[in-house]
Order: C-alpha cells, then structure tokens, then sequence
C-alpha cells in the first residue's frame, strides 16, 4: 500500500470537498486515477459520503473562520455584517489552507479580500493597515535600537524602507476610524484629504500618523536612493528623516 | 514543555521542515524537558506532486507503513533535543480506519512506542470521544494500553455536533473521562504532568470557578496517587 498515495487523496478530499452531489461524483471518479488498492479506494469513497467525513471538512472551516476572526478583526468590521460570513466562506472555498499559524492565514485573507471585496468604504485602507500590522509584528525585533544620527551621515549614503513597513493611506482621520470600527459604531464618511500614518516593527503598536514630510520622504525611499537625493525631495529633512529612522521605517545601508 | 500541532509527522512525503526548525530555535533559546506532537497528518502532495495543507489533523491508518513512516522519525526527534518526545492521541471522526493485521489504536500505539522508543501523551478526552464517537469500551481499550510509556496526561471537555463528540475544549472535563483518569494515574509509572486544556473562547462558558474546580480535582488525584503509587517516575513531575 502507497501511505503517500492515500494522504494525497484524503488530504485533498479534505482540501476540496463540496457537499453538492456533482463534486462528489467528480471526487469518485478522481479517485479511479489514483494508485491505490481496491481497499483504499473503496473506503474513499465510502468516506465521501459519511457524517465523519462531512464533520472532518467543517472542522477544518471552522478552524480558518476562528484563525480569521482573531486576527482580522477590523477588516471583518469594516465590511457590512451582511457580508462578513459571504466574504469568509468565499475565500475558504476558493483559496487553499497553507499553514495552521494565523498570521498566515490572515494575509491570504486579506489579499483575497482586497482583490475581491468592492464597494466597501475605507476597506482598501482597512485591509492595507492591517496587513502590514501583522507583517510588522511578524517582523518585531526587540533588540536595542541604536538609531544612526542624520548629522553624521554621508550624503552618498543610501537608505532603504524596512521590509516590514509601510505608508497607509486613509481617507478619514484613522483615530475616529478605528475607534469606530472596534466599537462597532458608524464609521466616519470618506472627505478628501489623504491621513497617512506609518507602520513600522519598533513604533508602539506598530504604527502612528507622519507629517507630510515624513510621508514624502518614505516614498521617495521605496526606489534605492542617497541621503543627498533626499535633501531634494524636502526642504528640511533633517527632523523627518531622523524621525523615520528612529521609528525603524527606514535603514541605512551599511 | 512543548507541545506541538504542525509537524504532521506522520505525512509519507515528509513532515513540516520548517516547523522543525522553529523547534530548533525555540530549543535554543528556551530548552524544555520534554515535547510532543500529535499523531497524524497535515500535510500530503497533489497528484502533481504539489504541496497541500489538509487544514485540520488527519489519522494514520493501523498499519505497518504508518509504523515504518512515523518510528524513525520520533526517535529522530528525540535524539535531537535530547529529551523524551511524546506522542498523542487524537481524535478522528472518520470510520473504518484502514488497518493490517488486526491492529486497532491501541495496537498500532503500543506497537509505535515499544520501537521507536517514544512516550505517549495520553489524551483522555480524545480516547473518550474515539470510544463514544465509534462506539468501542474505553476503559477495555485503556487496559491493553502499555501505560508505562505515558509521560503525560491530557483531560478536556467540549460539544457534540452531527451525532459526534468533538475535541473542542470548550467545557469542563466530563465525568466518564474522570472515570478514566482515576483508573490510569495509579498505573502510569512515569507521569510527570496532566494538563487541563481549554480554549481561551470558552473561558468565560466554564468560568474562574469551574476552572478552579477542575484543577483542584486534578491536583486531589495526582496527590492521592503520589502518596500510594509512585512520584512522577522518571521524568520527574511537572
């Protein structure tokens, strides 16, 4: 008996079940392509049509719904409660379960719905925020920071962002947005000003709002540059530059 | 200790290379007297050979190939850290497990522990569910159990659904698995530990005071049996 045969079936029975009778008949058929003992193959297709088998393949949801629910909390409030459950179940049908860890599973989430959920105020920001939340506290380092002094940099210099940072953009003021959304409370309307705030592994939970100047000089970091670039980009840069080093947003290449 | 979900180490193609390797750093920076995993598998391959997560832990079949898949590795693992590595019990919701020669779970365990040299951490409340959920005797099954290798115990209570009670850790410990734990901490000679496990969601279904009670009632039964059986045996307590 080939063990690795019958876990490729199992596993992907598990992966893809469906509980309309069209899949399942698929599912038998596929069955017949597969090495397996005529044992092993009867009692497949036995299991497709148990209680057990039905149970086993809810646990599995259950579980990535739960993974979801504690690690993408504003993003599922963000969207209509209308919609959270349709949104769920249709990223667990259509992307597959790579990794028991949360984060994981909340970035996959999270990708699916910003390329899927439409029509939603504040979502794109929300689901942007919050990935690169976990992304920073994946990436939190908690070793002394000694943070180079601007001054005493060369202006050949280059300076890259951190790999676990990042600029959200927001079109109400943050504050009052995730206030409302950990509140449930009706979310501040879209206005036109951009709120930029900065994520980042060493800032305390993980993100705070930039000045305008700030913003401009983290962006212009995202294509490799110099110190003395920099000093174009702004007319002071000193401070705001300074600033996002401290707060681990940007690096000094060695 | 160490306890672990994502090793599938029972996958034929290969268990997770980098759960391991978070084992290993976590070794580094905390040691641990001894860890375990579950008995079963996460991961498999596609037909075309691509990596596929199953989502939730899947049993093995009682057979000989299992046995040959899982035994090295456990020794393996063991050798490692240099510590015991326990194995345990879980519960499954699918029938008929494929199995050879006439081996059931106890077998197949007592077979996997005898050879490869691991511990077994024995969970109470997934023995219990396996005996209602399929309808075999607990405690007959728990007699022909080599009680010997259990290093550690697991209680727990949780819900029924479709007809199956479910390894869910939602509720107090029920009382047929107290039964149970009564009738194996006498005849466990090496149990170090026995662990109440709860979901931090059900804390507030079971409550400060329920948790209360079902340590205190732990802690009567491993007392009562450290003053007439044995201390821990060779791993100490925990």
């Amino acid at each position: 008996m080939a063990l690795r045969e019958l876990q490729t079936a199992l596993g992907t029975i598990i992966a893809t079940h469906a509980p309309d009778l069209s899949r399942r008949a698929a599912q038998r058929a596929w069955l017949g392509t597969l090495d397996l003992t005529e044992a092993e193959r009867t009692w497949l297709r036995q299991l497709l049509n148990t209680p057990g088998m039905r149970l086993t393949c809810t646990i599995q949801r259950w579980w990535r719904q739960m993974r979801l629910q504690q690690t993408v909390r504003l993003t599922l409030a963000a969207l209509p409660p209308a919609r959270r459950l349709q949104v769920v179940q249709a990223y667990i049908a259509t992307v597959p379960c790579t990794s028991l860890f949360f984060i994981p599973e909340a970035q996959q989430f999270l990708d699916f719905a910003l390329h899927t959920v439409a029509g939603v105020p504040h979502l794109d920001a929300i689901a942007r925020f919050e990935h690169a939340l976990l992304c920073a506290r994946e990436a939190e380092d908690t070793s002394v920071h000694t943070p180079p002094d601007v001054t005493a940099l060369l202006p050949s210099q280059a300076l890259h962002p951190h790999q676990a940072a990042a600029l959200i953009s927001f079109s109400a003021p943050p504050e009052q947005l995730l206030h409302a959304l950990l509140q449930g409370i009706p979310v501040p309307a879209p206005d036109n000003h951009a709120y930029a705030v900065l994520v980042t592994p060493r800032l305390p939970h993980y993100w705070r709002p930039v000045t305008p100047d700030e913003a401009r000089l983290f962006m212009a970091c995202q294509a490799p540059t110099t110190v003395e670039r920099l000093r174009t980009v702004v007319e002071h840069p000193a401070q705001p530059l300074q600033a996002l080093i401290d707060a681990g947003a940007l690096c000094v290449a060695p | 200790v160490v306890h672990g979900l994502g090793l599938s180490i029972g996958t034929a193609a290969g268990w997770n290379a980098d759960y391991v390797h978070i084992l290993d750093m976590l070794h580094q920076y905390q040691p641990f007297f001894w860890h375990s995993e579950h008995l079963g598998f996460l991961l498999a391959t596609t037909s075309d050979g691509r990596p596929l997560h199953a989502g939730v832990q899947l049993p093995l079949p009682f057979t000989e190939e299992a046995l040959d898949v899982v035994t090295p590795r456990a020794t393996a693992l063991a050798a490692r850290y240099g510590v015991p590595f326990l194995l345990e019990n879980t519960t499954y919701y699918l029938p008929g497990l494929l199995a050879d020669g006439g081996r059931d779970e106890v077998a197949f365990l007592n077979d996997l522990t005898e050879r490869s040299g691991c511990g077994l951490l024995l969970d109470l409340y997934n023995w219990h569910c396996n005996a209602v959920n399929f309808g075999f005797d607990a405690l007959e099954a728990l007699s022909r159990l080599r009680l010997d290798r259990v290093v550690e115990i697991h209680v727990a209570g949780g819900t029924t659904h479709d007809g199956f009670l479910m390894d869910v850790h939602s509720d107090v410990v029920p009382e047929a698995v107290w039964v149970l734990l009564e009738w194996v901490v006498p005849r466990a000679p090496h149990l170090a530990g026995i662990v109440y496990e709860l979901l931090d969601y059900a804390l507030p279904i079971v409550g400060a005071a329920g948790i209360r009670r079902q340590l205190e009632r732990l802690s009567s039964i491993w007392e009562h049996t450290q003053t007439v059986a044995h201390s821990g045996g060779k791993y100490g307590t925990a």
